[in-house]
């Protein structure tokens, strides 16, 4: 069935709002500049895949702090990770601090 | 405790490739993997082995490998005497179609087959595939040494005298006892310490491969192929050993500020649970800063334990529940053996208990937690699968994985399964599958939480992207990276020419004409088998069946190994509808709700009353803040035609083949070759169609920036020009549309890509 939900909250689905919102703003640009589709859809990939990290460590963070370990999170440079709510197949890039 | 940075035995990053080396190994992704070639951790120990023996070995990895023949170029460039394959079941077909281009180049070079597959199924193996020398089967670290000195020396393995080596006599196979377990002999209670470190040796260079802190186990899983490897002995590195290997991986981490998750891969990680807390209480004392995950029984874990493993780094794990119902549970051997002298089923229903217990109480200590389970186990009803799917329904897990039973040789269960109404059958490959259950477990809807899920809705996304796109997805390197096949079956030619020509990892399509009904389920088995026994490497064969046209849609439903679950108990998961017209478009645009998520927009383009008001109005007032308010807009077909740059299909990353082994660029194409042809011979075609193209719509003459002069845009030529001098507002509208209309399979894409890592 076609998604229903609109695409700010499809990326919201993905990325904290902060990060959709920047992305779609680069989205914006690119489209004012009348970049081709191709064009933005790399470079979007690209992003997409940085900011899903970045949103994992996020959710990391969030949660050791619910548990009360301190984080010192950083991202790998490529994609190899995965939602943290996916149990053992996780690929989370974190370090923790305590 | 520090490490050393060790001296590397041999190379194991990036591609080869310029020296030789005499012992290569090899670790074939499986289905459902995008293709990569990894490190393992078992050929890791037996590497590390090897180095301390004086023997450089070397693993070859490669993230984006290409054909067949390309991989093998690659391993052959090294001038190996012995190459060695890793082999589960999931990645047989790919190490057999290597092992054989190996050897229909170099004869002289000796494959050997080691892992669970190996090691239980060699007769199998042996006795059908000639380019197969040896199957090594058990732990290898002892006997491993030995044997390749003697291959890397010119002697043949052919002996009776060795253990573990199954190998070839005139017509019959000789398969000898396993080799005796690693870390046995040792009269302490860290016996496998002897065996040495593939990260301390330098043969890992990152923790990305995971650690073991133990091998075996201790209880009677009657279906666990890894628990009759280890032969229910539990052997264990010292504490000092493992936390030597974190801090080289913590090391690594920091040093290059690379973070990933470190999996222990024991077969259950907290089965001693005294040692677990104390190995937990270290790491977290070291403050090594490095997350962790394992799998692990219900029942040898507590609340002391979760708290250490939290602060050990632990941020998820997952429990082996199987079944809910205890006498399943004892047919199983799950808590106590079948054959327990006790028929009280207490320890069974207490074990289901500490499942609920476990979960909830490691949900409270912050880990994301999951269960596994497994439909169609001895002596399990209809009635008791139905009854672990409500349990694990009421758990408050985060996910949880369905499994069907699959009864492995060298089992318990492969002995017994008769008798619980399970068949088992050998395929041609060689490979074990449980062909009948006592009932149909298909029958059962799988619960929310399913890990299926997310597979199930990438393919699906992908599958619409491919099946009306231009190019593969995503981009390809210039490999050949999908196939759509347009047959009512699937030839052995055509399968055979795939195999050949396309990458590994890649996608296929097969799209079917209307079946009847009554002939749907085997004609689908049957293309499977082909499609498997001709060893094609992609990462999945997705079969299209013909569904019931709505009144202006097409409709398919998705079939695909391991989600066909879902055809009947979530079809709207799998479905694919597909619009002849523009409507879904315009629907879209209008707010409107739309019936399907593909449309068509020749006819539109055409039509006098082009340009839309609507239409236009999106893509000129603000278009990227209209559009983000908007559901994604439909996936439009072949949108090449009317996107800026070059036609996507001169790549031929993705063609289309039919039931004669015609092959096109894209549906509406005309053939530019057939089956059988080469890439080079196929990709010179289309060039040459499109420059025939160009010339005779006089494009050289053309100051149009846009047109990506497609040379088969489905409409005349007059039309095609027209359109693409004249219609500039709409094409700048659909270059605005496509990136939206694909934001759901690049999100979810990236989920896919990230998660199966």
């Amino acid at each position: 069935m076609p998604p229903k939900m609109n695409i700010e909250e499809l990326f919201r689905q993905y990325l904290s709002k902060e990060d959709a919102d920047a992305l779609l703003a680069k989205v914006d640009t690119m489209v004012n500049k009348k970049k081709s589709a191709a064009e933005i859809e790399s470079v979007i990939m690209v992003d997409i895949s940085r900011q899903i990290e970045k949103q994992i460590v996020k959710t990391i963070r969030r949660k050791a702090s619910e548990i009360d370990v301190d984080i010192n999170a950083s991202i790998r440079p490529v994609a190899v990770f995965h939602h943290i709510d996916t149990g053992i197949r996780n690929k989370i890039s974190v370090q923790v601090k305590r | 405790m520090s490490y050393k940075e060790p001296q590397s035995p041999g190379r194991d990053q990036g591609k080869p490739m310029s020296s030789s080396c005499e012992v290569v190994f090899v670790f074939p992704p499986a289905h459902g993997n995008v293709g990569a070639f990894k490190n393992h951790l078992g050929v890791a120990y037996l590497r590390a082995t090897l180095h301390r023996a004086g023997i450089t070995s070397t693993q070859y990895l490669n993230e984006h490998p290409g054909s067949i023949a390309s991989v093998t170029d690659d391993l052959l460039s090294y001038l190996p005497r012995v190459v060695g394959f890793t082999v589960y079941d999931a990645n047989f077909p790919l190490a057999l179609a290597l092992a054989q281009a190996i050897k229909s180049r170099r004869s002289d070079v000796r494959v050997i087959f080691g892992g669970p597959t190996a090691t239980f199924g060699a007769e199998y193996i042996l006795s059908r595939h000639a380019a197969v020398d040896y199957c090594i089967r058990g732990e290898t670290e002892d006997i491993g040494p030995g044997l390749l000195q003697m291959l890397i020396n010119g002697h043949s393995l052919d002996s009776d005298l060795l253990t573990g080596v199954a190998f070839r006599r005139e017509n019959a196979i000789v398969c000898p006892s396993l080799p005796p377990l690693v870390g046995c002999d040792a009269v302490a209670s860290c016996g496998l310490d002897n065996t040495p470190s593939p990260y301390l040796t330098g043969v890992l260079t990152d923790g990305r491969p995971g650690v073991l802190t133990g091998r075996g186990c201790t209880y009677n899983c009657q279906y666990c192929c890894f628990a009759a490897l280890g032969r229910k002995r539990l052997r264990l590195h010292s504490i000092d050993r493992v936390l030597e290997e974190l801090e080289f991986i913590a090391a690594q981490q920091k040093r290059t500020n690379e973070h990933y998750p470190v999996s222990i891969h024991d077969d259950a990680f907290t089965l001693v649970p005294d040692r677990a807390k104390k190995l937990c209480q270290m790491i977290a004392d070291r403050n090594l800063g490095i997350v962790l995950s394992c799998i692990t029984r219900a029942d040898k874990v507590d609340d002391e334990l979760f708290r250490l493993m939290r602060d050990a780094g632990f941020v998820s794990l997952a429990f082996g529940l199987e079944s809910s119902v205890p006498s399943v549970l004892r047919a199983t051997g799950k808590v106590r053996p079948p054959d327990w002298h006790d028929p009280d089923l207490g320890p069974e229903r207490d074990f289901v208990e500490q499942v609920r217990k476990s979960v909830r109480s490691a949900k409270d200590h912050g880990l994301n937690v999951g269960v596994s389970i497994i439909l169609g186990l001895p002596t399990e009803t209809a009635d008791d699968g139905a009854a672990t799917l409500r349990f694990v329904r009421e758990l408050p897990i985060d996910f949880y994985m369905h499994n069907y039973l699959w009864v492995f040789p060298g089992t318990p269960l492969w002995d017994t399964h008769p008798q619980y109404g399970l068949k088992t059958a050998i395929d041609s490959l060689g490979l074990p599958s449980t062909v009948e259950y006592a009932y149909d477990i298909t029958r059962l809807p799988p619960g929310p939480k399913c890990s299926l899920e997310h597979e199930a809705e990438f393919l699906r996304l992908l599958t619409a992207d491919v099946l009306f796109g231009c190019e593969a997805f995503p981009a390809s390197d210039g490999h050949a990276a999908t196939a759509v096949v347009n047959a009512g079956e699937l030839s052995k030619a055509t399968a055979a020419w795939l195999a050949d020509i396309l990458s590994i990892g890649s996608l296929v399509i097969q799209v079917y004409p209307s079946l009847k009904t009554s002939g749907q389920a085997d004609r689908l088995h049957q293309d499977r088998i082909r499609f498997s026994e001709c060893l094609v490497p992609a990462r999945n064969y997705v079969q299209l069946l013909r569904r019931q046209n709505r009144r202006f849609a097409d409709r398919w439903l998705l079939a695909c190994a391991g989600i066909d679950l879902y055809c009947s108990h979530k079809p709207e998961l799998v479905s694919i509808e597909s619009a002849g017209d523009a409507r879904p478009l315009i629907d879209w645009a209008n707010g409107n709700s739309r019936f399907s998520d593909i449309c068509e927009l020749s006819e539109l383009l055409r039509s006098p009353g082009v340009p839309d008001p609507v239409l236009v109005s999106i893509s000129t007032e603000n278009p990227g803040s209209r559009l983000r308010k908007m559901p994604a807009p439909p996936v439009l077909k072949y949108p090449g035609r009317w996107m800026r740059g070059k036609a996507p299909c001169s790549s031929l990353s993705r063609m289309e083949i039919d039931g004669e082994g015609l092959v096109r660029s894209c549906r509406h194409g005309e053939p530019i070759g057939k089956a059988g042809d080469s890439l080079e011979q196929l990709r010179a075609a289309i060039a040459a169609a499109t420059r025939e193209a160009e010339l005779r719509r006089g494009c050289d003459a053309c100051t149009s920036p846009h047109c990506p002069r497609c040379p088969y845009p489905g409409m005349d030529d007059q039309a095609y020009c027209r359109l693409m001098t004249e219609q500039k507002r709409v094409l700048e509208f659909l270059n605005v549309v496509r990136p939206y209309s694909r934001f759901p399979l690049i999100l979810e894409n990236k989920h896919d890509t990230l998660g199966n890592d």
